[in-house]
């Protein structure tokens, strides 16, 4: 062989081991754009708002309605027990994420590609709830120029008006298209299986208890849209709720997922639940806490008090003396509890204040009543709901302030540990149950003083303005990157809709 | 035969014009072996003649009975001889340790004269690099080249390197230079933890492959115009090693090195021996923390309940508690090579092995690597073939670091100052394990924790050329190079199921705090094969013309990277300790992940020079890549280099001057993307909630759903672009005794690729963009002086200096002008920050008032945070300066090397949690009394708004009501977090050794050619600023480039070493 041919044949070997082709920049870790369909798109949104509503909103909201406190011995949430918590701790960037970059764009993409108006009715639906949501917990919110990409990388914040107003347009437009011509449910649906009706009826729920926010607010005109969605009665039947869990990496339902893996030690029973569930003898309380282990009792924790009540007590203040948060109800571990975004108790408790506000029909306001205390009681799975609706403290009865309060209390204990983060602004919107005006301190030295069930201002409190949390931050990724995002607020600012 | 006259007469008349000539003769021989040395070049010195040795190390030379001559080879120290009208001068050359050599390997391989070169280049023998007996090529050098900035980012046996060449230029790609090795460019993939702050491992860098016995020499290219030819991964700087290769005559050819080495605790946090178990001031049973009372000295009970009984401890500090949980580490390392050559064919064979035992107890940081290597050549007419086939194989165990209970120096640093360690050694007692240790909080027993957690790391490694050369003419070469790498590597991670083991019927799992929930173990193992193939073809011409010298070449380099990956991971293992994918009840979750990408380039160079006085560089490369947008694929980048050697226009200068050489140079490199940043993609969708997670299939409802990638592609992205300009001066005086090297450079690293954060209300988290311009400029300054040079004694002494400015020059608008590098949730994080140096620190700092003074809360006595974040400082060095000095007495030798870095800034969590546990020895501060923070103010606020200060009458306790001590340490004292910020600054005595070339008469009748025995010692001591009580700052938890100068995320403390070693040459 000459030189030549060796260099040659060298040559011809190089060039079978690598090919000189350059267009390889598609990634091959993920399936062509060209293969996705909206059916593969939409258990994506639902995924990620579940994973928002359920879980992160879930945990700060419990102590904001007063379900949860921080167990003595442990520190994890300190900061949200006691209000101090600012837009630096990043509290609500996690949800921000979910929402927007996972479920809103998504929704995006559904909607491009769909045609069926059940189809979007449902997209819209999520869409809406998503928004609320944001708007609920930080009033103002990126709508009319989010979702844009590089196209806009700084979107404005819209007030939460705005916002509202926006997505129940939106909303009320997808109805009517599909109500005009209903179409079959085609893609993948977690939450209700493809049936459009149920999907017609959460529609109008968002909107029944966007309403109601909107009549808070002052906008008077929003009494006849309840009143005229209440008598058409199109609303979903059971809860809107994912269950979809099982014990698999990644499966778990959301609260043992988040909480439960970081040990069980974190979360106790708040004080005001406690003290209003043993009251009322409410059987639900097993639901949700465990006995304290050093005696045997329901005790819960004065808001904001883990610090504090070492001295209080004179002596001890620990893990054991305080009513645990059960973490393994439902099927004896909590995985596979469903994640509720909307439950029927819920759903009946609106029903009755408009019954008992707008259409003066008690007889109608105190059937939703009682079916949204039973509701919760089959949901929870816990038995004695006769006895319990027959409890002088929960019967139907007394002024009609006195049954709104009934039906706003009973509201605030059907929504623990099921939709907390519903629980919380429901809480703002009725001002019920209502802060007392004794201190933590006076309460924990003598109980008499309280009457159980009001909320209590926590014993160290971040807020300057002392109070409730009111609402949450602007998320830290928006003030980093969005020079529109407005300047930041105090927690004891209210949401636009909590003015009364 | 005319010419030959023509040349005598011309040479006769200049001799007999100048002085009388005399033939001088005589042999070369080498220092370290007294082995002839063919090649070496003989100059004499102020002209432009010379010769070499043949092949017995013969040369003749003539020269004026009054100069001198200079003999020189690459990598031995040259010898000036003046000839005092000798007729026979023998040299014995002494092999050189690092200095600037004369010969220089150059891009793709090209040997050039330092004299030519128009670029800092660092060339170092490899006998420097192994007689620090290092386990890998890099950390033999730290300290010891300017510009060059080598770290260690874990003293665990087998972790990564970081090599740094001036400054950090690129936000998000890598800042490690390019290894190129035998000409073939290697994988350099670091392995370590993504997620350092619970479970932090590394497993090295692939150039920790390379046997340090096997490298002839080593030659760090800095800049732009240095390192073009190498394209677009060079624009960090190029390390090009040279193995070594077959050489005739010297003896049997055999060579071995042995030894063994221990390593000890280097650096430990100083604790405080005052106050014990307990928090809040109060004596407690179950604390991981000293916040307890004074130590007096009584029997106290503590910990869990086990059959009714308790253990008890007297209630007195352990001074030395946690460096008597050290052991002494302990490696064997041994190697053995065979080399020998011909006339057309050489050959060289070598094994290696190192076997590492750290210091942790048991094998849990432990490291084996194993080498073998073969390399030849043979030359058929006019074609020389080259072969080099290396392979590597090697097994890592790694110590977790990090937060986590996993974590066994997190364990330690949380153990109050008054329970033993080593007391928890024998896991059989129960109080020893998970289920009946003394805290439920967070942490466990160390000793567990080790035996029980698995980080495991195996690669094996095939990498080589193959090359031929043919001599198409006398001065023109074809050159074809074909480079492979591949790597197949296992990661293991193992967590018991501490829920099984200790869940229910033990004193923790039963009692309170219920630590076992959710952990119930989990195991994953993955497998990644890297593969890179290299293709070179590279033509060179070389002529002379008068005066003129001229080199040119012109080439083509094909370059792939491909990498696959599979893994699989369970979760609640059925069998707690036993990590095997079957060993659960529940569905493996399983992932793959690829990755392919291609390169092109077209390069050419020329070189030109006149009379060697006057060297002058050209250069230009263009690539095509696989991972730009199509549009801007090609990128094209020149460089031009010149030096001037103005010693020899002067008359007379070899009295004092030996060289004087000024050089200049101005180059661009680009850099391409990562693959896959064009596009948008399509993942299986997931959630987050606020720890656990919900991702797609949820396979007992059977769904599955993709989301569109959060992170927005470009179509737009350009390469990334690299400007630097360098000047230079090197000097050297007085037959080399007296030598300088400074050089200027500055560095502009412009359009950064960058994946950069997005408010997610665009829908999106991060883009894909070109944005910002990084600036470096430096000064890099090398000294060299021999006070003492006889033929018995000789004393030297080297220092390097080196100064880098650091500057963000850039970056849009839109961002506020900064862009976060690492940041800790909520915490302090390193900021590209726009007129600030890259790697600027940002941390919660204390509000003061006008005159400077901390503002406190009038009601708890305890700082005020500032609303934001502020700048604290940044990353990077003031300076750093390198001495070494070498002392040679006959053929006893003594080196040291000292290595100092003066300021910036490191995260330290050992800081913070020793803060938090009250065992810091700053936590004792004023015997833990109530104090009133010193210069402290209250700030009041009137009606109208105006604000006044007031002193501060809050004091704050430990107990009671009051326990603000707690809170003021534990939140970072008057610093706030800004005080986990630390200053790094070091002094490390970073190698000694001693070493003894056995006097060659005592073994010349046998077989045995040579006998160095030495003993070393290296990171022997380490000096830090009185502020840094707590960690050796040279450890960092989050890898080994620019995040990984975040800091440390309680990294396993440092090691010393020191051990013998015997090398044989036969």
């Amino acid at each position: 062989m000459t030189m030549k041919k060796y260099l040659l044949t060298l040559g011809a070997a190089a060039l079978v081991l690598t090919s000189c082709d350059l267009d390889i920049n598609d990634d091959p870790n993920y399936p062509e754009g060209s293969t996705i369909t909206a059916d593969l798109v939409f258990p994506s949104v639902q995924n990620a708002i579940m994973a928002t509503s359920c879980d992160i909103m879930f945990n700060y909201a419990g102590f904001f309605a007063q379900y949860f406190e921080q167990m003595p011995e442990a520190n994890q949430f300190n900061e949200i027990a006691n209000y101090s918590i600012t837009e630096s701790d990043q509290t609500i960037d996690r949800a921000y994420l979910q929402l927007y970059a996972r479920a809103l764009e998504d929704i995006e993409v559904v909607l491009e590609k769909v045609t069926n108006k059940a189809d979007i009715l449902a997209a819209t639906a999520m869409r809406a709830f998503a928004f609320q949501l944001m708007v609920d917990n930080t009033s103002d919110a990126p709508y009319t120029e989010a979702l844009q990409g590089s196209a806009n990388p700084q979107p404005k914040w819209d007030d939460g008006k705005t916002v509202y107003l926006g997505i129940i347009d939106e909303l009320t437009t997808a109805l009517k298209a599909y109500q005009d011509a209903p179409d079959a449910m085609t893609m993948t649906d977690m939450m209700f299986d493809k049936n459009a009706g149920q999907w017609e009826g959460y529609a109008n729920a968002l909107l029944l208890r966007m309403y109601f926010r909107m009549y808070d607010a002052g906008l008077s005109e929003y009494k006849d849209k309840i009143v005229a969605l209440v008598n058409e009665n199109k609303f979903f039947k059971g809860d809107v709720k994912i269950d979809i869990f099982s014990d698999q990496t990644d499966n778990r339902s959301p609260f043992y997922a988040s909480y439960y893996a970081l040990g069980r030690t974190n979360h106790c029973a708040a004080y005001p639940i406690i003290s209003y569930l043993v009251s009322t003898s409410d059987p639900r309380i097993d639901y949700c806490f465990s006995v304290n282990t050093k005696d045997g009792d329901y005790v819960g924790q004065i808001p904001g008090s883990k610090a504090l009540s070492k001295t209080w007590n004179g002596g001890d203040w620990k893990n054991a003396n305080v009513s645990w948060v059960n973490y393994t109800l439902f099927d004896g571990s909590g995985i596979t509890r469903p994640a509720y975004l909307y439950t029927q108790a819920n759903l009946q408790f609106l029903i009755a204040e408009a019954y008992l506000r707008f259409i003066n029909n008690d007889a109608a306001a105190k059937a939703a009543y009682e079916a949204a205390i039973e509701a919760d009681f089959d949901t929870k799975g816990i038995a004695g709901y006769d006895a319990f609706i027959a409890g002088p403290k929960v019967a139907w009865g007394g002024s009609n302030d006195a049954k709104l309060k009934l039906i706003y209390m009973q509201k605030w204990v059907a929504l623990c540990y099921m939709d907390n983060m519903e629980s919380w602004s429901e809480i703002r919107r009725t001002d019920v149950p209502v802060l007392s005006n004794k201190k933590g301190s006076a309460i924990f030295a003598d109980a008499t003083i309280y009457n159980a069930g009001e909320l209590i201002e926590p014993a160290e409190n971040g807020l300057e303005a002392g109070g409730l949390m009111k609402r949450m931050f602007y998320p830290k990724k928006a003030r980093d990157l969005n020079k529109n995002t407005p300047a930041a607020k105090k927690g004891s600012d209210p949401v636009w809709w909590d003015i009364h | 035969m005319r010419k030959f006259l023509l040349t005598m007469t011309a040479v006769l008349c200049f001799g007999f014009a100048v002085a009388q000539n005399v033939q001088v003769t005589g042999i070369a021989t080498a220092a370290d072996d007294g082995s002839p040395m063919p090649a070496v070049a003989v100059a004499v010195q102020g002209t432009g003649r010379g010769t070499t040795t043949d092949l017995d190390g013969a040369y003749s030379i003539s020269v004026p009975s009054n100069g001198t001559l200079v003999f020189s080879f690459m990598g031995y120290e040259d010898a000036v001889i003046p000839v005092n009208g000798r007729r026979v001068i023998n040299v014995s050359l002494n092999p050189g340790s690092i200095e600037i050599d004369d010969v220089v390997i150059t891009a793709m391989g090209i040997k050039r004269s330092e004299k030519a070169l128009g670029y800092a280049a660092t060339s170092i023998n490899g006998d420097a690099i192994s007689e620090r007996r290092s386990s890998d090529i890099m950390s033999s050098i730290a300290g010891r080249v300017s510009g060059v900035q080598v770290a260690s980012s874990s003293s665990d046996p087998g972790a990564s390197q970081s090599v740094i060449i001036r400054g950090v230029s690129s936000l998000s790609g890598s800042n490690q230079p390019l290894y190129v090795i035998d000409g073939v460019p290697m994988n350099n993939t670091a392995h370590y933890s993504s997620d350092a702050l619970n479970s932090g491992y590394d497993f090295g860098n692939g150039a920790n492959a390379v046997n340090p016995d096997d490298v002839e020499n080593m030659t760090i290219l800095k800049g732009a115009a240095a390192t073009a030819l190498y394209g677009s991964r060079a624009a960090n700087g190029v390390v090009m090693i040279t193995t070594k290769s077959g050489k005739k005559g010297q003896g049997i050819g055999i060579e071995y090195n042995g030894g063994v080495q221990w390593s000890t605790i280097l650096r430990l946090p100083q604790m405080q021996n005052d106050f014990g178990m307990g928090w809040y001031g109060d004596k407690t049973d179950d604390e991981n923390g000293s916040w307890g009372p004074r130590f007096d000295g009584t029997k106290q009970i503590y910990g869990a309940i086990y059959n009714n009984s308790q253990k008890m401890k007297p209630y007195s500090p352990l001074e030395d508690n946690i460096k008597d949980f050290f052991d002494i580490g302990i490696r064997y390392n041994n190697s053995l090579s065979f080399n020998g050559a011909t006339d057309k064919s050489d050959y060289f064979v070598s094994f290696s092995q190192i076997s590492d035992d750290g210091m942790i107890p048991t094998d849990a940081d432990s490291y084996d690597k194993y080498t073998f290597s073969v390399r030849g050549s043979h030359k058929v007419d006019k074609v020389t073939f080259s072969t080099a086939l290396n392979y590597a194989n090697q097994k890592n165990s790694f110590a977790q670091t990090g937060q986590g209970e996993s974590s066994m120096y997190n364990a330690i640093m949380q153990t109050p100052r008054d329970i033993s360690i080593i007391g928890l050694k024998d896991l059989n007692d129960p109080f020893n394990t998970p289920g009946y240790y003394y805290t439920p909080y967070g942490i466990t027993n160390p000793y567990w924790v080790l035996e029980n957690y698995k980080h495991e790391y195996s690669s094996e490694r095939f990498y080589g050329k193959f090359q031929a050369d043919y001599d198409i003419l006398k001065n023109l070469k074809l050159t074809y190079r074909l480079g492979l790498d591949t790597e197949v590597s296992t990661t293991e991670h193992g967590a018991p199921n501490l829920l099984a083991m200790f869940g229910t019927g033990t004193y923790n799992g039963d009692n309170g705090a219920s630590t076992f929930d959710g952990n119930e173990g989990s195991y994953s193992i993955s497998s990644t094969r890297r593969m890179e193939i290299n293709h070179d073809i590279m033509m060179t011409y070389n002529t002379k013309i008068n005066d003129f010298n001229i080199n040119a070449l012109a080439g083509f380099n094909g370059n792939q990277r491909s990498a696959k990956a599979f893994g699989a991971g369970i979760t609640k293992l059925t069998i707690p300790t036993w990590y095997n994918l079957s060993n659960t009840t529940s569905a493996p979750t399983v992932s793959q992940s690829e990755s392919k990408r291609r390169l092109m380039g077209a390069y050419a160079q020329f070189e030109g020079s006149y009379k060697d006085i006057v060297f002058l560089t050209v250069s230009a490369r263009n690539d095509w890549s696989s991972t730009l947008p199509k549009e801007n694929r090609s990128f094209f980048y020149p460089g031009v280099t010149a030096s001037f050697v103005f010693s020899d226009l002067l008359e007379d200068q070899e009295d004092w001057l030996s060289l004087g050489k000024v050089r200049a140079s101005w180059g661009k490199t680009g850099n391409d993307a990562s693959p896959y940043m064009t596009n948008a993609t399509w993942a299986q969708a997931g959630g987050r909630g606020y720890w656990g997670e919900f991702n797609f299939p949820y396979t007992s409802a059977g769904y599955n759903a993709y989301t569109l990638g959060n992170v927005l592609g470009s179509t737009t992205l350009s390469p990334e672009m690299t400007t630097e300009y360098e000047l230079g001066l090197n000097m050297a005086f007085f037959n080399n005794r007296l030598s300088f090297d400074v050089a200027y450079y500055n560095r502009n690293t412009d359009k950064q690729i960058y994946s950069l954060d997005m408010d997610y209300a665009t829908g999106f988290s991060a883009q894909n963009i070109n944005l910002g311009k990084v600036s470096n400029k430096g000064i890099e300054a090398m000294v060299s002086v021999s006070p003492v040079r006889t033929d018995d004694f000789e004393w030297t002494l080297t220092a390097n200096y080196t100064k880098n400015w650091s500057k963000v020059e850039s970056l849009p608008e839109d961002l506020g002008g900064e862009a976060i590098i690492y940041g800790l949730s909520g915490g302090a994080g390193m900021y590209a920050i726009v007129g600030e140096p890259v790697g600027t620190f940002k941390a919660q700092v204390p509000k003061k008032s006008p005159d400077g003074k901390i503002v406190v809360n009038s009601s708890t006595g305890l700082p005020v945070a500032e609303d934001d974040m502020q700048i604290v400082g940044d990353m990077n060095y003031d300076y750093t300066l390198g001495l070494s000095t070498t002392l040679r007495y006959k053929s006893v030798s003594l080196g040291a090397d000292m290595d100092i870095r003066q300021g910036g800034l490191m995260y330290s969590r050992t800081k913070d949690i020793t803060f938090f546990t009250g065992n810091a020895i700053q936590t004792a501060y004023n015997d833990r009394n109530d104090f009133i923070i010193p210069n402290s103010v209250n700030e009041v606020t009137d009606a109208e708004g105006n604000v006044t200060y007031v002193e501060n009458q809050t004091a704050i306790g430990l107990t009671g009501y009051n326990s603000k001590i707690y809170d003021y340490w534990n939140g970072g004292g008057t610093e706030m977090e800004g005080g986990w910020l630390i200053d790094k600054s070091y002094v490390k005595l970073r190698s000694v050794v001693l070493s003894w070339d056995m006097p060659k008469r005592w073994f010349k009748n046998i077989f045995i050619k040579d006998v160095v025995m030495s003993a070393y010692g290296s990171n022997l001591f380490v000096w830090t600023p009185a502020s840094n009580t707590f960690v050796d700052p040279e450890m960092s938890s989050f890898g080994n480039d620019l995040e990984g100068n975040y800091g440390e995320w309680s990294a396993n403390p440092s090691s010393r070493h020191f051990g013998f070693n015997l090398k044989f040459k036969f």
